[in-house]
């Protein structure tokens, strides 16, 4: 039995491609205000859509 | 152990050291997280030692390898391109309420309020400086912005006509404390898709230890009808933001409590405050650690039945998340990300206000101080930060709040290890809990 198993591919690789539209949002922006992490933003690119900020 | 595996086993701790892996253990599960891909791996619990290092057959990390997992020096440094997207507006630094915890404190100009003008005028002006960007975001704050609702009401108004005028998208959210919020002005802001972050530290107990007018009434009974309504409105939008502090260090409770009464998304943050009795202490991390956990299991129940809750600093992004360049950053302090103040002044963000030192220029002037600029373009890329260069977590935090480091640490370029500390332990959970939704 493998006792190394792949839970989540992260894709930091791939974005290399279409990196740097500037389109993000700035994580002091974000809901949090002061303890912000660059972890919790979203790609513009692949963000769903919505009416909201968040 | 044969020169094979032990040229591998060696490897591992060395790429452990250097933070490119970093194996840990969470509640009953074992995982590695590589930093260098944003990957997670789980493990089998006996692979991680006692004291964490690793001990996983060859041919299981082979394989992985050779698929370009754990591999250091993924995210090289690229020229920074950085440019500015968001506003802070200052809208008034008066506010009704008086809690003891606020970073803001005493400030001048109290009695100054965001004019309509300046404010459209930084859009403007903001705009101009960005010009490969299509929208830009603007938060209202204070102060208590809704003690001057009729700037706020203007200024959106007033950005609509803007928005044909310069072909950009203004989005705007508002942080408010929420005692002030009418059913009018909310269903304006709803009309008008304002994003809201309101302030609220838990149950009346809990909410009214810390947040209270200057006579120490509590104010929960004021905010929590506001609450009810902006919840019966709109289903997303929205985050009530908490603070815990060394004297409300139970949390993970007050999560549960808001969910309970219909709260769906939930962020809850450590105080910024060099007071011993009001902010995080060493002594207080074990209990955090034992918080985050209790939430981070909790959380995983509730969203397996409903996924339309968030706990904000659970969500981590590591399959859509933003680019490699990014991702060498940390806060746009400065450099993506403005504070004006009703005076026309501008400052790296809101908890830099009212600091002369940290002025970067003046929007009726339409001057900005470059040489403070790229003070604050160096200290908030990763690159610069020699401290995190070996951490596992850099790539996730980007580095930590840099005025969080100048009020706890003096210096803009000094980690504040405690903040690193709960930061590191909230990413583990925050880990654990996105593994855990993919791994049922």
């Amino acid at each position: 039995m493998k006792k190394l198993t792949l839970l989540i591919k992260g894709t930091i690789t791939e974005q290399k491609a279409n990196q740097n539209c500037r389109e993000c949002q700035t994580p002091c922006k974000s809901a949090c205000k002061t303890s912000c992490t660059i972890g919790n933003q979203t790609c513009d690119q692949k963000k769903k859509k919505s009416r909201w900020i968040w | 152990m044969r020169p094979k595996e032990k040229e591998i086993s060696l490897d591992l701790v060395k790429k452990q050291k250097t933070g490119v892996i970093h194996p840990f253990c969470f509640l009953d599960q074992a995982y590695i997280f590589d930093s260098s891909t944003h990957s997670l791996f789980l493990i089998d619990q006996t692979s991680l030692k006692q004291d964490g290092s690793l001990n996983l057959p060859e041919e299981d990390i082979q394989e992985y390898i050779q698929e370009g997992y754990f591999q250091s020096g993924l995210i090289s440094a690229q020229p920074d391109k950085r440019c500015f997207k968001a506003l802070c507006f200052m809208m008034t630094k008066q506010c009704n309420f008086h809690c003891a915890y606020c970073f803001e404190g005493p400030k001048k100009s109290l009695h100054q309020v965001l004019s309509t003008e300046t404010a459209i005028e930084a859009l403007r002006w903001i705009g101009d400086l960005s010009p490969e960007r299509r929208q830009i975001e603007a938060d209202f704050f204070g102060g208590e912005p809704l003690l001057v609702f009729d700037q706020v009401k203007e200024i959106i108004e007033q950005s609509d006509a803007l928005s044909k005028e310069t072909g950009k998208k203004y989005l705007f959210s508002l942080t408010t404390n929420a005692s002030l919020l009418t059913p009018e002005r909310l269903a304006f802001l709803n009309h008008h898709n304002i994003s809201l972050i309101v302030s609220m530290d838990g149950n009346q107990t809990t909410h009214d230890h810390f947040r209270q007018y200057a006579n120490q009434a509590g104010t929960f009974s004021d905010v929590w009808p506001a609450i009810q309504r902006l919840l019966q409105t709109r289903d997303g939008g929205y985050y009530i933001r908490g603070t815990y502090t060394h004297q409300t260090l139970s949390f993970a409770e007050q999560v549960m409590w808001m969910y309970e009464q219909g709260i769906k998304k939930i962020s809850f943050e450590p105080v910024v405050s060099s007071h011993p009795e009001i902010g995080i202490q060493t002594e207080d991390l074990p209990f955090l650690k034992q918080e985050y956990e209790k939430l981070a299991e909790w959380t995983v129940r509730q969203k397996k039945r409903d996924p339309a809750f968030s706990f904000y600093h659970f969500e981590l992004d590591l399959e859509n998340g933003v680019c490699a360049d990014k991702l060498m950053t940390s806060c746009g302090a400065g450099v993506e990300y403005l504070s004006l103040s009703p005076d026309g002044q501008v400052y790296p963000c809101h908890q830099f206000d009212d600091m002369p030192d940290y002025c970067l220029g003046n929007v009726h002037e339409k001057k900005m101080d470059t040489k403070k600029v790229e003070i604050f373009r160096k200290v908030t890329h990763l690159t610069n930060k020699t401290a995190c260069a070996d951490c596992w977590a850099k790539y996730l935090c980007g580095g930590g709040c840099i005025a969080n480091n100048l009020i706890m640490k003096g210096s803009l370029e000094k980690p504040y290890a405690i903040a690193c500390e709960i930061q590191k332990m909230r990413l583990e959970a925050a880990l654990y809990v996105q593994g855990q939704l993919r791994s049922t």
